[in-house]
Formats: structure tokens, C-alpha cells, sequence
């Protein structure tokens, strides 16, 4: 606790002295005398200290002398023209005497420069703000959206009818990459579902005696939804964040400027290879799927509804449409043009460094499943 | 004279996210010089490069670089100009998935129609004058700091382009190797008789390899001329540049 001793009813007598842990006042007239260390630790006993001395203070002029100081560090300078400003606001009038060279010097350095006085901005109210909100959510997402799609849709058709601008053998890496790597996975993955879709159904379809019908139920929903909707699914996050991460890195460390200055076009060298890859290997993908989730319908089919695999087939011979599998394979290739486009635009629009790599990375992923459900869902309603 | 201009800024203002990053700023650059765009960091050099390159828009009288305003052109024209010049980023720019040769060869591999085997021996010389004989197979992870940026020069002159711009390219170099890459700039430079503007804040370099010197202070051009007139300058941001950059 500081030690107060004072007399507000004699000012020219008055001497108050406040011992902080370090720092100390006395104030004598309108002269405030401060001794000892201000360093950052100190400021807040410093400035309750203050607020005490000057409660019942009645001149215009106070005088800081700081011939006591021992040692300032920048927060303390920064404290002092704190204090300074704070009281002038009041009217008080505060200065500074005194103090060694070094600590003069310090506190020339340490000044705070006044902020650029910027031109006020206008008020915006609540329905011009919603206003600009949707007109810059409009330009920089859907028409940079849209011109990125066009411009690689572009390219993706016009590079199949003259001399691609890419690395030799770059069609077959991406085609590997996004496809051949992910059989095992998609495949995986497949199997599991159509083997839970049939087991959650075989209980209640046995309750009807509608064993058979595991067959009708597990084929469409394969064939029509699950397939390619878990593919694209899987893709998405395998491929998907990778094509935004390479982007985005190759802008952050400005090889997509590189490449603009050797005259070659980051869209037709990075995009292009990675969509004609994903357009060729995902539909194949997607039929695996289909392939392997009806094995695991027929799993449980065979061991759980004692159906028979050859029944099983016969069955789906007579459900399943070619239009079906036309459409899955429709699915898949609207799947991968929304993902390879998502990622791309995510990747293109990375603003600092890796924070922002890592975040465009989470937004194209969860962007692109978005997409792909809503686009499930349109191309649900006009096929079917 | 007019034709000896390579590069033409006049009256060029930048804005980003409206904030005024470049105001009115005008200079030359003329052919086989080695200019220096000069500033502390957030002068606005970067912006200023990126306008030359043609990355930002620009209006159609503010920039000209070989006589053409590179972000206005279509796709062939813009194919041409990009042939004509070489960049030197501050980081490098290799693509990481390739080899140094490979990088190198890009520009030659699409623009060109030279049979590989030429285009490799092209990027050989290209390498030796850099003195990286022995990277042509190495990866960018698997080069030093000092031999990336080599590379990086290697492959800004595959093209032997008359105009080279180059960003920074001592960052992050330890003093030797610096004056070491200013010295090859330099031969480069009279080697190829290339033109030369280079974004910097060294000091150090500025006067090993200026010929000519503008000047950027938050956003505006406070001084252009010859580096000796630059030395003698009385404009206080420049003398401080330069003294305070050599530690008096």
C-alpha cells in the first residue's frame, strides 16, 4: 500500500509521497517529482498512484521532473505520455523536466507518432451495409467464381485440340494422383457403406418378408447416390484440399507469378492437367464404388437373408437400368468439375502466408461437399 | 533519347483495398542501365514491380515496358512480351515439384520448339554462368539459400531476354553471398547486355551494381538519377537512406 500523507487544504506546503514497488512521487507545488525504475510492471501501481495525488489537484500546470529516474524502459515513456494526454483532455496542463541525457534520449524515441488523421467516413446505416455486404459477396465469390469456371472450362476443352500447355506425362501424374491412389480408400469406404445401408434394411425388410427387395434397395442406392455421392466425397478431401494447397502455396511463394512472367498460364499448366484427370479416373472410381458397395449388400444379403449370391445377381440384373449407371457416371463428372474448380478458386484467393494456405484449404474442402450435396440434390430432382 | 527507354511510368497511382499504395509516380529506365527501384519496406516497390510485370491493371498511358503496357494485352501479345523479359523473385519462385533443371527449362520447353536435347544444353551453360554445374538434377528443397536465388537468375536469362527485372534478390543472403550475387548480376548484365531493374533496400548492393537510382518514400517518388547524384542528394529521406544503410 502507498504511504499518503497529505494536506489538501495548504498547497504550497503540500508534500505527498507514494512508495511503489519501485517507483516514487512526491509532489511538491506543481512540481511531481519521480524517482526510482518505471518499467512495465510498475505502470498500473504507477497510474492508480497518480489518479490519488491529482484527485483534489487544483492548478493548471504540472511539471513531471524526472531527475530521480533511474531507469525508464519504452512502456513506462509510453505511460508518461499517457498520463500526459489523459490530463490534458482534462485541461490540465502537464510537462517534463529534467532526467539524464539517456533517459531524454528514450523518451525522444519512444514517442508515439500521431496516428494519419484519416477523412472521416460516413455513417453507413443498417440497409446500405446489408446492401454492400451482398453487392461485394456477389462480386468476389460468384463472379470471381463464375470467371475462374469459365476460364478453365475454357482451357479444359481448347488444350484437347492443340498443344496443351503443360508437363510432359503431367495428364497421367494427376490422373494417379486423384485417381489410382484413391482406390483403396474409395473403395474401402464403399464396401463399409453398402454393407451398413443393407444391414440397417434387413431387419425390417425380413419383418415383411421382403428379404429380396435388400437386393432392389442396396443396387439403386448404389448405383444412383451412394456411389458416386461418396466418391465425390472422398475425392473432395483427398484432392479437393490438395489442389487448393498447391495453389495457394505456389501463390504465397509467388510461383504462379513465375509462371505468368515465363508467358505460361497458371490455369492451363497447374488446372487443366488436374481437371482432364479427375474427369477421366473419378467415373471409374465412382464404378468401383458402385461394384464394391453392392458386395457389401450382398455380404449381408447372403449371410443375414439367406439369399443366395446367384439369386442376388439375378435379382439385380432385373432392377438395375442402364440409365442408372449413365446417371451415376453424369453424377461423378459434375462431382469433379465442382471440386477441381472449388479448389482452384480457393487456392487463387490465399492472402497470407501459411495461416491463410491452411485455411483456404478447410473452406475449399467444406465448400466443395456442399456443392457436390447441392448439386446431388438439383441433378436428383431432374432425373429422377 | 526516347528509343533508349525500356521502361515508362508516368503519373502511376495504385490503390489497394483503397488504401493509396503508389501516388503519381513517374521514371525511366534506359536500355543497359541497372536501375534501382530504392525504399524502405512498405515504400511501395513490390506494387510498383508487379505494375511493370503486368500482374496488377494499370491505365493505358502509366506503364510501358518495351513499348507496351503488359496488362492490357491479350493472350498471344501477352505470350510475346513475357518471352522478352526475365524475372528474378525474391523467394525463388522454383516450382518445388520440379528439378532446377526442369524449372529452368520451362520457359523453353513451352515457348520454344528446340529439340530437348538443345534445350538441355542451353540450360547447362545457363547454370554454369550461375556456377551451379552440378544442380541440374537437384531439387529446389535440396539447394542452399544462396543457390536457390543462383538458379532463380539461371532461369530468369534461359530466354537471353533484353529486360531483366529482379525482386529483392539479396533478401535473406548473408553478406558475402550478396556481393557475391550483386557481382554476378553485374557480369550478367554486360555478358547478355541485358537492361536491369532491380527492387531493393540494400544498401550495400545499390552501390555495387546501381547505374541509376529512383527513389520511393510511403507510396511517392522523392528522388530519380544517377547514383552519384543520389549520394550527393539533399533530400533528407534519401542522405538518410544511404548514410544510415551503411551504418554512419
Amino acid at each position: 500500500m502507498p504511504d499518503k500523507s497529505y494536506n489538501s487544504r495548504n498547497h504550497h506546503q503540500t508534500v505527498i509521497k507514494l512508495r511503489s514497488i519501485a517507483v516514487m512521487f512526491s509532489l511538491e507545488d506543481n512540481r511531481l517529482n519521480l524517482s526510482g525504475e518505471l518499467t512495465l510492471n510498475r505502470i498500473n501501481s504507477l497510474l492508480k498512484d497518480f489518479e490519488n495525488i491529482l484527485q483534489d489537484y487544483k492548478n493548471e500546470l504540472l511539471v513531471i521532473n524526472i531527475d530521480g529516474l533511474d531507469n525508464i524502459d519504452s512502456a513506462g515513456i509510453t505511460a508518461i505520455y499517457y498520463i500526459i494526454d489523459k490530463y490534458a483532455e482534462k485541461g490540465l496542463s502537464v510537462e517534463i523536466e529534467g532526467g539524464s541525457s539517456d533517459i531524454r534520449y528514450k523518451l525522444d524515441l519512444f514517442r508515439l507518432e500521431e496516428p494519419l488523421k484519416t477523412k472521416a467516413q460516413d455513417k453507413t446505416g443498417f440497409f446500405e451495409m446489408i446492401g454492400s455486404k451482398t453487392d461485394n459477396f456477389f462480386k468476389e465469390y460468384f463472379v470471381g467464381f463464375f470467371r475462374l469456371a469459365a476460364d478453365i472450362t475454357y482451357w479444359s476443352i481448347a488444350d484437347l485440340f492443340h498443344k496443351p500447355m503443360q508437363r510432359k506425362g503431367e495428364f497421367y501424374n494427376q490422373a494417379v494422383l486423384i485417381g489410382v491412389n484413391a482406390v483403396l480408400i474409395v473403395g474401402a469406404m464403399s464396401f463399409i457403406i453398402g454393407l451398413v445401408l443393407a444391414l440397417q434394411s434387413a431387419a425390417q425388410l425380413r419383418s415383411f418378408g421382403a428379404n429380396i427387395y435388400i437386393v432392389d434397395l442396396t443396387v439403386i442406392a448404389m448405383m444412383s447416390e451412394m456411389g458416386p455421392l461418396i466418391t465425390a466425397i472422398m475425392v473432395a478431401g483427398r484432392s479437393g484440399s490438395s489442389i487448393a494447397a498447391e495453389i495457394a502455396t505456389m501463390k504465397v511463394t509467388s510461383e504462379t507469378d513465375a509462371l505468368r512472367t515465363m508467358g505460361l498460364n497458371p490455369i492451363r499448366f497447374v488446372i487443366v492437367p488436374k481437371m482432364h484427370g479427375g474427369l477421366v479416373t473419378v467415373p471409374f472410381l465412382t464404378i468401383l464404388a458402385d461394384i464394391l458397395g453392392i458386395a457389401g449388400g450382398l455380404v449381408i444379403a447372403t449371410t443375414y437373408l439367406d439369399i443366395s449370391p446367384i439369386v442376388f445377381i439375378h435379382r439385380m440384373q432385373e432392377c438395375l437400368y442402364l440409365n442408372d449407371i449413365i446417371f451415376g457416371i453424369i453424377k461423378s463428372l459434375v462431382f469433379t468439375y465442382l471440386i477441381v474448380i472449388t479448389g482452384s478458386y480457393f487456392g487463387f484467393r490465399v492472402k497470407r502466408g501459411a495461416e491463410g494456405v491452411g485455411k483456404v484449404t478447410t473452406v475449399a474442402v467444406v465448400v466443395a461437399i456442399s456443392l457436390v450435396i447441392i448439386a446431388d440434390s438439383i441433378m436428383g430432382l431432374l432425373f429422377y | 533519347m526516347e528509343s533508349d527507354k525500356l521502361i515508362e511510368v508516368k503519373r502511376l497511382t495504385a490503390l489497394i483495398d483503397d488504401k493509396i499504395i503508389l501516388s503519381d509516380i513517374s521514371f525511366h529506365a534506359y536500355r543497359g542501365d541497372i536501375t534501382v527501384i530504392l525504399g524502405s519496406i512498405g515504400s511501395g516497390k513490390t506494387t510498383l514491380l508487379k505494375h511493370l510485370l503486368g500482374l496488377y491493371p494499370s491505365e493505358e498511358d502509366a506503364v510501358s515496358v518495351l513499348g507496351k503496357n503488359p496488362s492490357l494485352l491479350d493472350e498471344t501479345e501477352e505470350n510475346q512480351f513475357y518471352q522478352q523479359i526475365g524475372v528474378f523473385y525474391q523467394e525463388g519462385a522454383l516450382l518445388n515439384s520440379l528439378t532446377v533443371g526442369e524449372n529452368i527449362s520451362l520457359p523453353l520447353e513451352q515457348n520454344t520448339k528446340l529439340p530437348s536435347d538443345l534445350i538441355e544444353k542451353i540450360v547447362r551453360l545457363k547454370l554454369q554462368l550461375v556456377n551451379l554445374n552440378d544442380s541440374y538434377d537437384l531439387y529446389p528443397s535440396q539447394l542452399s539459400g544462396g543457390m536457390l536465388k543462383r538458379a532463380a537468375l539461371a532461369r530468369a536469362i534461359v530466354m537471353d531476354p533484353p529486360l531483366m527485372f529482379c525482386d529483392e534478390p539479396g533478401a535473406g543472403l548473408d553478406p558475402v553471398s550478396m556481393a557475391s550475387l550483386d557481382k554476378l548480376i553485374v557480369n550478367l548484365q554486360k555478358l547478355m547486355g541485358m537492361t536491369v531493374l532491380m527492387v531493393t533496400h540494400e544498401v550495400s548492393s545499390i552501390l555495387r551494381i546501381a547505374d541509376r537510382i529512383v527513389s520511393l518514400d510511403k507510396g511517392k517518388k522523392i528522388f530519380e538519377g544517377t547514383l552519384t547524384s543520389a549520394l550527393k542528394s539533399d533530400n533528407p529521406s534519401v542522405k538518410d537512406f544511404f548514410t544510415k544503410g551503411r551504418g554512419e
